[in-house]
């Protein structure tokens, strides 16, 4: 599971730089999201443009990561494909997440 | 890849694996390229691929307790506008041989609180028409029903 944290100004964007977040990947992905984002200050966007698959174990680490963040911070979900997206809106997910069609657009809403 | 699979497609086919979680993946992986070969639709497959990915990690975590050496047997028959599933493991059987409801989770409440799993059954009940489980000689047989999207939708 690779995943690429770069810094722009106050927003923190981590890329998931893989097509599948499953039940192969699921406690990988948590754990690593636990470390990365343990001391980071300000807004995290996880780009999940690369991703055109995720399951309920997938989307459980994804809630579990936010759950994990210091201080209540929120994740912020950007880029989703359609079948992300899908799973998202079926599970009630989307409510529960700020969501962002593109990295410009999250920038932007600040 | 065209919209829509054609209302005449016809296949079967039948895979095996074992039984991780990365076995699983590359079941799907096998069965993307099977089934898209016979003229399967990408949203199709999508819809069929969560579905077999949530029936399939089930058998990984409950029958099989994540344990390696387990064996899973998938046959996929599409005809008439339906992808029937049929799975079968010899592992553990369902918890009184009942199919778990699959009721949705509950968002409504605090951060902390929010369920991090107990999606899979409620995502394959929404998308198979039809969902029929029964052990038969130590063998579960787990049958799914996923409509294809009519090419009039």
């Amino acid at each position: 599971m690779k995943l690429n944290v770069t810094q722009d100004g106050a927003v923190n964007i981590i890329q998931v730089d893989e097509t599948r977040i499953d039940a192969a990947v699921a406690i990988d992905f948590k754990d690593q999201m636990r470390i990365l984002t343990a001391d980071l200050a300000g807004r995290v966007l996880l780009d999940l443009a690369k991703v055109d698959f995720i399951d309920s174990s997938g989307l459980g680490a994804v809630v579990a990561a936010m759950k994990q963040m210091p201080d209540g911070q929120k994740l912020e979900l950007v880029d989703l494909t359609e079948a992300v997206d899908k799973v998202f809106r079926m599970t009630r997910m989307d409510t529960i997440f700020r969501i962002h069609s593109d990295l410009a657009q999250a920038q932007a809403a600040g | 890849m065209p919209s829509f699979t054609p209302p005449n497609t016809r296949f079967s086919v039948t895979l095996t694996c074992g039984s991780t979680s990365s076995d699983v993946r590359h079941m799907l992986k096998r069965l993307r390229a099977e089934t898209t070969a016979h003229g399967l639709a990408a949203a199709d497959w999508h819809t069929l691929e969560l579905v077999l990915a949530e029936a399939l990690n089930n058998v990984v975590e409950h029958a099989y307790r994540e344990e390696p050496g387990g064996h899973i047997r998938l046959t996929l028959s599409c005809a008439d506008g339906v992808v029937q599933a049929d799975l079968r493991d010899c592992g553990t059987p369902l918890p009184q041989g009942r199919l778990p409801m699959g009721t949705p989770a509950n968002l409504d409440v605090p951060l902390q609180d929010l369920p991090e799993g107990g999606f899979g059954w409620y995502m394959i009940r929404t998308l198979a028409s039809r969902v029929t489980y029964r052990c038969d000689a130590g063998v579960n047989i787990l049958e799914l029903d996923v409509p294809l999207i009519p090419i009039d939708a």
